[in-house]
């Protein structure tokens, strides 16, 4: 592959377990959220988003976090069909075309290494 | 219309054996795929326009954008070449331009020194361009006549030209004319005069001698004089450049005529505008514009550096310029400091004998890097003489400490660091060469 991100290759290095969804190549904060809201039921309300500042609790996100499995799983139910999971992501999260195939690059890889 | 509206309201089985109905992917129809599922469903029912306007789009930027390349080189024809002419002008303007100094030096000296023509290699050029000097009566004229007013007719260039010519004040809007006029204003008001007589007939080059004798003359005063002149032509930098460019839209396809068979012209409208607007009586004015540019391009330079060598001999100076022009900024003069320096480093090599040759070489080196990099440092500046002392300087103290092992080590690094510099010097020339390639290739082919 030609040009992988970083994302790209510390997702598909290892089984996703419950990583969140922003951890998925093309998935960023804002497709990220926009997948928490889009959401379905699907999504965990713990607070996840923390930070660590001087070893103060600084700032305590209660975020509804979409888990990177549940990404997976709608990839598993389109039948690993490329174009219906990109257009799935675009049409859930608004996804671009770029973001859209790279998250698919990122769970096909994923699925082809560990599924 | 009822079908589509009626999907919405379809269970997912329905849905299930619709999609597979209309050929889509078998897929299990479930809340967070339902979506999309419809949405492929109705594009499938209303004759697949997602599919078609997924892909039409696309063929139509292709399409659009191959049609706004051509009509880009048609409506930004005046642009395009403005582009190129400078990316091509290291080259060109190298070539061109030595042989303009020529050929204006063979004219100034009256064919009695045809030895100044070509200093380097583009002899065959300066030939050409002393040929063009002697077939167009108006060149050493009207040179900077196109530039100013390349749009006008000739007459009107001419007449203009002439008027400007007789004011011949300072005023003057445009370098080259300037530096004609302050350089030949005798010469040129009896030049327009032979002018508005015969355009095309081509004048006894013996008037012409007479002329340019004067014109010689009036040069040296002129080349050992002026500071404020160099002010004032690099103040007219700016217009000439502007000019320039509409030089390189009058003369792309004249260039390719004459001086440039491999350089690609792929501008058809210019062509036909040329071909079409103007009367064949235009090109020479044209090429006159051509050289003028060149010429002042590199007058420009030999001020430059005839101020910085102050009383120097135009021979040398005119060397000096030579290796400017050839865009060996950094590396061509060097040779000069090389040979003084050297000069100095043999008379010290006698002066100590122990060192060994390996260690002279190493100073040799090291004082041939270090005026290198003052030279690349001091810019313009490098053929001034504040440039040898500076050498000389530098020699000086790097020879004293000469005996100990650790500086001479340290000298090692430095002269390794010299080197180093060369070497980024040229890596980023080639890496500016290569921009400039890649981006002449990616726009205009």
């Amino acid at each position: 592959m030609a040009g992988t991100s970083q994302k790209y290759r510390n997702f598909v290095a290892e089984p996703m377990g419950d990583k969140d969804v922003t951890e998925l190549a093309g998935i960023g904060e804002t497709l990220g959220g926009r997948l928490t809201e889009a959401g379905f039921d699907k999504v965990r309300g713990v607070a996840r988003g923390t930070n660590f500042l001087n070893n103060k609790y600084v700032n305590v996100y209660c975020v509804n976090v979409f888990q990177a499995y549940t990404v997976l799983g709608q990839y598993l139910i389109l039948k690993k069909d490329e174009e219906l999971f990109k257009d799935w992501m675009k049409d859930v999260c608004n996804a671009s075309s770029k973001q859209a195939s790279d998250c698919y690059n990122c769970l096909n890889d994923w699925c082809e290494e560990f599924l | 219309m009822s079908e589509i509206d009626n999907l919405e309201s379809l269970s997912n089985a329905d849905l299930r054996k619709q999609c597979i109905k209309h050929g889509l992917p078998n897929v299990p129809i479930t809340d967070s795929s339902r979506h999309i599922l419809i949405k492929k469903l109705r594009a499938t029912l209303s004759g697949s326009p997602a599919s078609q306007s997924k892909k039409t789009p696309r063929r139509e930027t292709i399409h659009v954008s191959k049609v706004s390349e051509v009509t880009d080189s048609k409506t930004d024809a005046k642009a395009e070449p403005e582009r190129r002419t400078p990316s091509r002008g290291a080259s060109r303007r190298t070539i061109a331009g030595t042989p303009t100094i020529d050929a204006q030096k063979v004219i100034e000296n009256v064919t009695t020194e045809n030895l100044t023509a070509a200093p380097i290699g583009s002899r065959r050029r300066s030939t050409i361009d002393s040929q063009k000097t002697i077939d167009n009566p108006q060149t050493e004229g009207p040179t900077p006549a196109p530039i100013g007013s390349r749009r006008r007719s000739t007459f009107e260039s001419q007449k203009a030209n002439e008027n400007q010519a007789i004011e011949s004040t300072l005023a003057a809007p445009i370098g080259a004319r300037r530096r004609s006029t302050q350089e030949i204003p005798l010469s040129q008001k009896e030049y327009k005069s032979s002018k508005n007589l015969n355009q095309i007939v081509i004048p006894e080059s013996d008037e012409e001698d007479n002329y340019l004798v004067i014109a010689a003359e009036q040069t040296e005063h002129f080349t050992k004089a002026p500071i404020t002149r160099e002010v004032d032509v690099r103040s007219s930098t700016s217009q000439s450049s502007i000019s320039l460019t509409k030089t390189g839209v009058v003369t792309t396809s004249y260039g390719k005529d004459f001086s440039k068979p491999s350089s690609q012209v792929p501008e058809f409208p210019i062509r036909k505008s040329l071909t079409e607007g103007l009367s064949h009586e235009i090109y020479k004015p044209q090429i006159s514009a051509n050289t003028g540019r060149y010429s002042l391009y590199s007058n420009l330079i030999q001020k430059n550096s005839g101020v910085s060598m102050e009383s120097s001999n135009p021979l040398h100076s005119r060397y000096s310029t030579n290796t400017l022009s050839t865009g060996m900024y950094t590396s061509k003069p060097a040779p000069q400091y090389n040979e003084q320096s050297d000069e100095n480093e043999e008379d010290k090599d006698y002066e100590t004998p122990f060192l060994s040759s390996f260690a002279r070489n190493l100073n040799r080196i090291k004082s041939d890097g270090v005026s290198l990099s003052k030279t690349s440092t001091s810019g313009f500046d490098y053929s001034s003489p504040r440039a040898l002392h500076r050498t000389k300087h530098h020699e000086i103290t790097g020879r004293r400490p000469a005996k100990d092992s650790v500086t001479e080590s340290f000298r090692q690094l430095l002269i390794a660091l010299d080197r180093k510099y060369n070497l980024r010097l040229y890596l980023v020339l080639a890496t500016v060469f290569l921009v400039l390639a890649f981006l002449y290739v990616v726009i205009y082919q």
